[in-house]
């Protein structure tokens, strides 16, 4: 433990430049989201008839954000940087020199990204309450449902990119991956609108993958919704399974790119 | 052929920083010329200047005649240039390399192929033309830069730090490939921190120090000028206070050494034990550029 | 050799890359039918019909034809961002050509041709498929590829142009962070009349307004003299961030 711990510290001072930037944008770019998507598409939408459950369409999309953005995170984060850390800039492979494991190593890399995620989530809700959307206490949990949905993407997917770091291939599959499973994830997570309203097909696809759980329990932690106790625990459950596949993963992988 | 290389007080600074100080330098046609110094010394951006990369501050630079600043496209056309960092095509293969930079040079694509099977044999990377470049050894990818380089048959071939980093077989490869060059009557320029390969290639060369040239000529002239033909190292225990000074000799007091010059270093030996000032160790060898580059400036090529 | 061609020996360099990795250039290519689809239907059930300039439209026929715009700007920053830096920072990529006796400006063009190529490309197929998907209304709409491009080479050089100030990756954070606004809140979702009069004219003065505005005129048939306007605007910014991109890279690059 205080192993992952120094391994935090260090990230921690790798990036406090980048820290700044990184609560802007976690401030900046939802509130962007938010009165784009919220406010501008939600003057169109007919809340009654498109049956959300909600007052605004704001108050549906505002909390699913927050979790579609730390899925976001989590995918960018361990992509390109991550391979950079395994490869030329070395700073994964100094890591494994000191008695750090790379199992230890990946867990503290995944919740490197999910400490961030926490972060991002926690800034959001100024501008979630600034829109007057939260009803209810449980609010306050909803960044750590959301650092969990980021978990769920950052592990396997730092699992793939240790996997390409391995077999010394090129990242040529990273941008593919950002636009042909997390874009499309994206915008059908449940965020935007029910996925009800997708095909069978997609819709039972939505279901399998994490994002839409994410979104899911965040939204009912913050606004009063159908979402019963068993309901939530299985959507956490959904989270932890991805996360813990992804980190069995990932250990396997980090391993055979360090070469240790 | 034109002179490759004539300058007059080449000067260059970046803000208050003085790079190149008013440098003098003419290099013949054939040619294998070295610019030695320390890290900073303005080798680098001389280099940048010659290159026509970088526009001179003051002074005078011409290269074949020419003015970098006016007639840069038809001097890069006769230029081969190898730069100190690696910035080979990650993305693309060894032989696609040196094919696709041939095309810069207005290369058709049946001459550019002609021109990389021809220099892969070169460089000796012909059953790696198409393998990654990512793949490649730091030898390996410092022979196909040189190779890249060659693809417009140049009249002058720029190389900066040819060998840093490289481990001593490797450096002994690329010698050997750039002597060939030099046989060929390629004019070389390059620079290095590495007395042993100035000495190995050139011709002639500067000592630079600070942006100023603090002595040129012939290796074998340098050494005869400024240094004596042997040097006698030896070592004392940290804590023998010895005094040589009283003996008249030329000393240079390193941290772990020192260093004596003179022109018979068994002699010098013996005298040292006659006198009771055996030493823990000492080795006699010839004198080289470091030594000339340590009697010049005190300090130290490579720290 | 004819100067004009010089910026093309980097389009060739670019095709043989590609040729390789071909399914890069494919996912690129899909894109805005996931955005079609996810955002223009999945939200089209929601939100019903909209009314554009005097006629009433479906989601779908109101955002498909911005999105052709949008992605142009999205595909033009991505690709004068990340490869953009890539080859001018880290790999030493351009200062290798700059060694040949091509110039700043030949690199310069040489990237903007081919990024203009690839999101020509891009535009034709979606717009090809917009009309067979029955969204397309006016003949106008076979200029909507072109258009695209316009907005593709005006964002390129503003990408490029404020790559060149970018000190490391994490910098693309806020770069984006500049940029996605500008996707959301250009019209491309919603029309301009939804946002209160104060707040127009600051949409308008936005570079992707003017593209969005011009191709969702074109596919409709509702092109007028405006169209005049959008389009000095956008050549205006391809002229402007030419001179300011090659400035800074000879700034950065010849030293």
């Amino acid at each position: 433990m205080t192993l992952l711990f120094h391994f935090w510290e260090h990230q921690f001072w790798r990036l406090r430049s980048s820290f700044r930037a990184t609560i802007v944008s976690g401030m900046v770019g939802p509130l962007m989201y938010l009165l784009g998507i919220g406010i501008g598409i939600g003057s169109q939408v007919d809340v009654q008839a498109a049956d959300l459950g909600t007052g605004r369409y704001v108050d549906y999309v505002g909390p699913g954000l927050m979790a579609a953005a730390a899925m976001q995170l989590g995918a960018t984060e361990s992509l390109w940087d991550t391979a950079a850390s395994l490869k030329w800039r070395g700073n994964y492979v100094s890591a494994v020199t000191t008695p750090l494991s790379t199992a230890q190593l990946f867990v503290g890399h995944a919740s490197w990204i999910g400490f961030r995620a926490l972060i991002g989530g926690t800034v959001y809700l100024v501008p979630l309450v600034l829109f007057g959307i939260p009803e209810r206490p449980t609010t306050v949990l909803a960044p750590f449902v959301a650092a969990l949905t980021a978990t769920a993407f950052a592990a396997p997917i730092s699992a793939w990119s240790g996997h390409v770091v391995s077999k010394g291939q090129t990242e040529q599959s990273f941008p593919m991956i950002l636009r042909l499973v997390i874009l499309p994830m994206y915008l059908f997570s449940g965020a935007f609108y029910p996925i009800e309203q997708l095909p069978l097909l997609l819709e039972w696809v939505a279901r399998v993958l994490p994002v839409w759980h994410g979104v899911e329990l965040v939204r009912g932690l913050i606004i009063d919704t159908d979402l019963s106790f068993i309901g939530g625990l299985t959507h956490l459950a959904v989270l932890v399974a991805y996360t813990g596949l992804g980190m069995l993963a990932g250990a396997r992988t980090f391993t055979k790119a360090l070469g240790t | 052929m034109e002179q490759p290389i004539a300058a007059a007080g080449l000067t260059k600074t970046f803000g208050d920083f003085t790079a190149v100080d008013g440098i003098d330098l003419t290099i013949e046609p054939g040619e294998s010329f070295a610019m030695l110094g320390p890290n900073g010394a303005g080798k680098s951006s001389t280099m940048r200047m010659v290159s026509t990369v970088s526009p001179i501050t003051s002074g005078s630079l011409r290269i074949f005649g020419m003015d970098p600043h006016v007639d840069g496209p038809a001097i890069r056309d006769r230029l081969g240039v190898v730069a100190q960092e690696n910035n080979l095509d990650d993305e693309l293969s060894v032989v696609e390399n040196i094919i696709l930079y041939g095309r810069y040079f207005g290369l058709s694509w049946k001459e550019a192929r002609a021109k990389a099977t021809e220099l892969l044999g070169f460089a000796q990377l012909e059953d790696r033309a198409d393998a990654r470049v990512t793949s490649l050894s730091g030898g390996m990818k410092r022979r196909l830069a040189i190779a890249r380089a060659l693809v417009n048959d140049p009249d002058l071939v720029l190389l900066d730090e040819p060998t840093t980093g490289l481990d001593p077989q490797a450096r002994h490869l690329l010698w050997q490939r750039l002597y060939e060059l030099k046989e060929r009557g390629v004019t070389l320029l390059l620079t290095t921190h590495y007395m042993d390969e100035a000495e190995q290639l050139a011709d002639r060369l500067v000592v630079m120090d600070h942006g100023t040239i603090v002595a040129q000529g012939a290796p074998a002239e340098l050494i005869a000028e400024h240094v004596t033909r042997e040097v006698l190292e030896v070592r004392y225990p940290p804590e023998a206070e010895i005094d040589l000074e009283s003996l008249g000799l030329r000393l240079e007091s390193l941290t772990d050494r020192i260093l004596i010059y003179t022109d018979d270093g068994e002699a010098t030996m013996t005298e040292l034990v006659n006198s009771g000032r055996t030493p823990s160790s000492s080795l006699v060898r010839r004198a080289s550029l470091e030594d000339v580059f340590l009697a010049l400036t005190g300090r130290r090529l490579v720290e | 050799m004819i100067a004009f061609l010089l910026p093309w020996r980097l389009v060739e360099r670019n095709v043989i890359f590609y040729k390789r990795n071909p399914v890069v250039l494919l996912s690129a290519a899909l894109e805005p039918f996931i955005f079609l689809f996810g955002l223009g239907v999945g939200l089209g059930k929601i939100v019903g019909d909209v009314t554009w300039a005097g006629e009433v439209l479906t989601y779908p026929e109101f955002v498909a034809p911005a999105l052709v715009a949008s992605s142009a700007m999205n595909g033009a920053l991505f690709e004068m961002s990340y490869n953009f830096y890539f080859k001018l920072k880290e790999s030493g990529t351009f200062e290798a050509i700059l060694f040949t006796p091509l110039r700043l400006s030949h690199i310069y063009d040489g990237e903007l041709v081919w990024a203009m190529l690839r999101g020509g490309i891009y535009s034709i197929v979606f717009v090809v498929a917009l009309w067979v998907f029955g969204l397309l209304a006016s003949p106008w709409a076979v200029f909507i590829p072109l258009v695209a491009l316009l907005v593709g080479l005006a964002f390129a050089g503003l990408a490029s142009w404020a790559t060149t100030y970018v000190r490391h990756w994490q910098d693309f954070d806020l770069f984006f962070l500049v940029t996605q606004p500008l996707f959301l809140l250009s019209t491309t979702f919603f029309a301009l009349d939804v946002y209160p009069e104060w707040c127009r004219p600051i949409v308008q003065a936005t570079p992707l307004y003017h593209g969005v505005d011009l191709t969702r005129d074109l596919a409709r048939g509702t092109v007028d003299v405006s169209a005049f306007g959008h389009l000095g605007y956008l050549l205006a910014m391809v002229a402007i961030t030419r001179v300011l991109a090659v400035r800074r890279l000879a700034v950065l690059l010849q030293n």
